[in-house]
């Protein structure tokens, strides 16, 4: 029960770590900036909306929203009842493939509308996921390596060692990557030939586009929960909120202090993203380094 | 006559298939007798005949597969090959059952012979005679293989029934064990397409027709991976760990590249052959990673692995079966498997479309389909490795997962790209496509069953860890949450999908014109399969070499030409090797044959030279 209680309010409080994250962004650039409360308001202003369909005859366009929010949803289950479901209701290895379908039916969605920028969009993502989602999967590989097995509960280590500072590193990386932030992406484009992120949702309006948001809020406060799953419980058993809430405050910051990656520099960052990962796993091998 | 050779042909593919599916049941339960033909005079040619549990799986793949090609060219009305389907069927069968070195070889030869002229089905075309001469020219030289190998083993047994060859194993000398390993790999790795040996592979399966193409993916590369864990986990034991690692490096190489390869083409079919050469990598880095258990002393985990592989093999045969047949229909309505000319097809099934859907997803591990349960419980089972055992171990199952993962997200792509394509909007109206057909009752199961295991997996497992119990191999506990826990993910993203679809319905909609960003519509504007993967080849160009040319049409100068036309191509490393290597071959055979001048002095002197040196050596 009090399982269900957090993950309603993971649910209900992830437009607003967007809207804070936002918000905190304009003010560093000096601007006021909209209500952190912003996309509780656009989500119902799009639900009202009528919804345009491009063309008939499409069976993905229609699904693909709604694959996106159940693969959000359940990475935000994984996070909150890491430890406590009884048997385990997921895994970590079960989390990148259903991560992997709702990015694989956004992208299908958008080729399937046949508009160049979709496409190009969808062409971008596919292309950087073959390096972000083995990057992932070795970052939540490190409890496996450790032996406390493939739960999400098992990957926090028990102290700050060099795997633990590397696999954090590497994590905050591909976490930027996969929320779509500044180097890799931009939320605040609206400029069709550098965005990755929003290109996918050019075509959506409406009930589907709000349904598009809210995936993405609740993939990306459930991604900053998960690393901090890989934080040594500094501060008892809600270390992974609070490290969330930091990483909050955090992304608006580097979002300001650096400028968005060339597109062909971000594969290069990705790749040095993966190879912490490896290495975050490599380093918790008994006998292959002096401890 | 040609009415009887097609109810005969149909009757024969039957009766295949019910061979292979009661020598499967049979092999299962170990009731298969061992029935041993000639002995004498010649102790190396005894054919012997004995279907044990390990080869179960395979048989009952073959007969999966070749049921649902039966059900799929009688539909189509593709009766004229039925005589040679059931022959492949029948030789597939007789090299899973055989128990001689003898009997395999000599099925494992007709099998090459069988399937290369299905594959010539339609050898009128340049292409499909060159592809066949490819494979042959491979298949041979897999089979000298195989056959030097074996031979060596079996006079170091002193007997040619793989159950001694198996039994005096252990005192094999090291130098001829890894002859043997060596020759044996190289045998079955080209006949199942592993990375260096796979050239034939994309040249075969667009020139075979889909039938020759399900059988030869579907079930051919099964019965080559049934050899290789025969003959690794059973006939040469214990194999030294610097052969799991090179099977794992090689094993590792052909997951991603092929699904790299995958992912940058351009036709359906060799895309689809690109996707086998994926999962051959996969299944033989995993068993090379099983070898690696055993030799450090975690044979359970090595048990686990082969259950994992066996499965993944089944679900494998399932999707692939489901795709290449679905490309022949494909074909078949639109004329034509190039994804660059499919986009906006105007009469292409939309139930057609759901199943390659479905069984793309599948190849891409995708839940809710079979293919993801497949690649979660194989890193499930890898990842034992990962947190037991020697730290080469651990080595060798990070590298294991670092494959599957990384060929499971570049299949991920080949999924959008064919879903996508496929599915691309012409801006028509749906009523004017014309949905030509229904899809044939063997998509159709082929399609469920894929569905089905990945909602219940324990249909196939539990069966499969019998099987392999039988054969002596000793298997640790499945993950606990395999029953489960792939239901459980699968259905939660699955439910949530249709849930968002119904709310689609529900809420107002309105269908108007894709919007384009308010460009006009225009059909070189489109993404194509091409300009979709240009960003993974821009991002992988050392690997991935590109061809580009520029053809002009001169105008009234140079300056301004008429029309300009850009062809690009994608170069293959491997191809332009093995290119070398042909050339290589036929210049030295042609060095040799200015000693065949044709001249009769010539022959006199070699005569008389010849008389010289036998006087000189008699002397």
């Amino acid at each position: 029960m009090r399982g269900f209680a957090a993950f309603v309010a993971l649910c209900a409080i992830a437009p607003l770590v967007h809207g804070v994250m936002q918000s905190l962004k304009a003010r560093l650039q000096g601007r006021p900036g909209p209500s952190p409360l912003q996309p509780y308001r656009d989500l119902a202003k799009l639900w009202q909306k009528e919804t345009l369909v491009p063309g008939e005859g499409m069976q993905l366009f229609a699904l693909a929203p709604g694959f996106a929010l159940g693969s959000a949803l359940t990475l935000a289950a994984a996070v909150v009842w890491a430890g406590h479901a009884r048997p385990p209701l997921i895994d970590v290895v079960a989390l990148i493939f259903v991560m992997a379908l709702g990015r694989a039916a956004v992208a299908t969605a958008a080729l399937e509308v046949g508009s160049s920028f979709t496409g190009m969009a969808a062409a971008r993502d596919a292309a950087f996921s073959v390096v972000v989602e083995p990057a992932l999967l070795f970052l939540l590989l490190g409890g496996a390596a450790a032996g406390s097995g493939t739960g999400v509960e098992g990957l926090t280590p028990d102290r700050f060692d060099a795997a633990s500072v590397t696999a954090i590193t590497a994590a905050f990386l591909t976490v930027l990557a996969e929320a779509g932030r500044i180097p890799f992406d931009t939320h605040d484009t609206h400029y069709e030939l550098t965005m990755i992120h929003e290109g996918l949702s050019l075509e959506y309006s409406g009930s589907s586009l709000a349904l598009l948001h809210a995936a993405a809020y609740v993939r990306q406060a459930s991604l900053f929960i998960l690393v901090g799953f890989l934080v040594p419980p500094i501060a008892g058993w809600w270390t992974p909120a609070a490290v969330a809430g930091v990483i909050a405050v955090v992304v608006p910051i580097v979002e300001n202090a650096y400028a968005k990656a060339r597109l062909f520099a971000v594969p290069q960052l990705l790749a040095s993203a993966l190879v912490l990962a490896v290495a975050a796993v490599a380093l918790r091998f008994p006998g292959l380094w002096p401890r | 006559m040609t009415a009887i050779a097609r109810i005969g042909g149909t009757t024969a593919q039957w009766a295949a298939v019910l061979v292979a599916a009661t020598s499967a049941l049979v092999a299962a339960g170990g009731w298969a007798p061992s029935v041993i033909v000639g002995t004498a005079p010649l102790p190396v040619l005894t054919l012997a005949v004995h279907p044990t549990p390990l080869a179960a799986p395979f048989l009952g793949i073959v007969a999966f597969v070749s049921g649902a090609v039966a059900v799929w060219a009688d539909e189509r009305g593709r009766t004229h090959g039925g005589w040679l389907t059931a022959a492949f069927t029948l030789a597939m069968v007789c090299v899973l059952a055989a128990a001689s070195i003898a009997s395999f070889i000599l099925f494992w030869e007709l099998m090459s012979l069988v399937s290369a002229l299905l594959v010539a089905t339609h050898c009128e075309r340049r292409e499909t005679r060159r592809a066949v001469f490819a494979y042959l020219a491979t298949a041979q030289g897999g089979t000298f293989c195989l056959a030097a190998g074996l031979l060596i083993a079996a006079v170091h047994a002193g007997s040619p029934l793989f159950s001694e060859i198996s039994a005096r194993a252990a005192t094999l000398d090291p130098v001829s064990r890894n002859w043997i390993i060596a020759l044996l790999a190289i045998g079955f790795g080209s006949k199942a397409g592993l990375m260096p040996l796979h050239f034939w592979l994309p040249r075969a399966h667009p020139a075979a027709p889909p039938q020759a193409s399900a059988l030869l993916s579907g079930a051919m590369l099964g019965v080559a991976l049934y050899g290789l864990t025969l003959s690794l986990l059973f006939l040469v034991r214990p194999v030294p760990t610097a052969w799991g690692i090179l099977m794992i490096t090689v094993g590792a190489a052909s997951a991603m590249g092929g699904a790299i390869y995958g992912a940058i083409d351009r036709d359906l079919k060799r895309v689809l052959a690109f996707s086998s050469v994926e999962y051959i990598g996969i299944a033989t880095a995993s068993i090379g990673l099983a070898v690696i258990c055993n030799a450090d002393g975690e044979a359970t985990i090595a048990g686990l692995l082969v259950v994992a592989v066996f499965f993944l093999l089944i679900v494998h045969a399932g999707f692939k079966a489901l795709l290449f047949l679905g490309a022949g229909d494909i074909a078949r309505c639109t004329g034509t498997t190039d994804l660059e000319r499919l986009p906006g097809t105007r009469n292409l099934s939309p139930d057609l479309r759901a199943l390659i859907v479905i069984g793309a997803a599948c190849a891409a591990g995708l839940p809710p389909t079979a293919g993801f349960v497949a690649e979660w419980f194989l890193i499930r089972a890898a990842v034992a490795g990962v947190a037991t055992g020697d730290t080469a171990l651990r080595i060798a199952a990070s590298v294991e997962v670092f494959a599957v993962v990384v060929a499971s997200a570049a299949s991920v792509t080949v999924c959008t790209k064919i879903a996508g394509i496929l599915g691309a909007s012409n801006g028509e109206r749906a009523a004017e496509r014309l949905a030509r057909g229904k899809p044939s009752a063997a998509l159709l199961v082929l399609g469920g069953t894929v569905i089905l295991f990945g909602f219940i997996p324990m249909l196939a497992v539990r069966p499969l860890l019998q099987v392999v119990r039988s054969s002596g191999l000793t298997i640790a506990d499945l993950p606990s949450s395999l029953p489960s826990l792939a239901a459980v993910a699968a259905s939660g993203a699955f439910l949530a999908g249709l849930l968002g679809a119904t709310i689609g319905r529900l809420t107002r909609r309105r269908f108007v014109p894709v919007w384009r960003c308010g460009s006009p519509p225009s059909s070189g504007s489109r993404y194509t399969a091409t300009a979709f993967s240009k960003p993974l080849r821009t991002m992988l160009a050392a690997i991935l070499p590109t061809e580009r040319r520029r053809i002009e049409r001169a105008g009234s100068s140079a300056w301004f030409p008429r029309h300009i036309h850009y062809r690009t191509s994608n170069r293959y490393l491997i191809d332009d090797a093995v290119r070398a290597v042909t050339a290589a071959v036929l210049r030295l055979t042609r060095s040799v044959r200015i000693v065949q001048s044709g001249s009769l002095r010539l022959y006199l002197l070699y005569t008389i030279g010849a008389a010289i040196v036998v006087a000189v050596v008699a002397h």
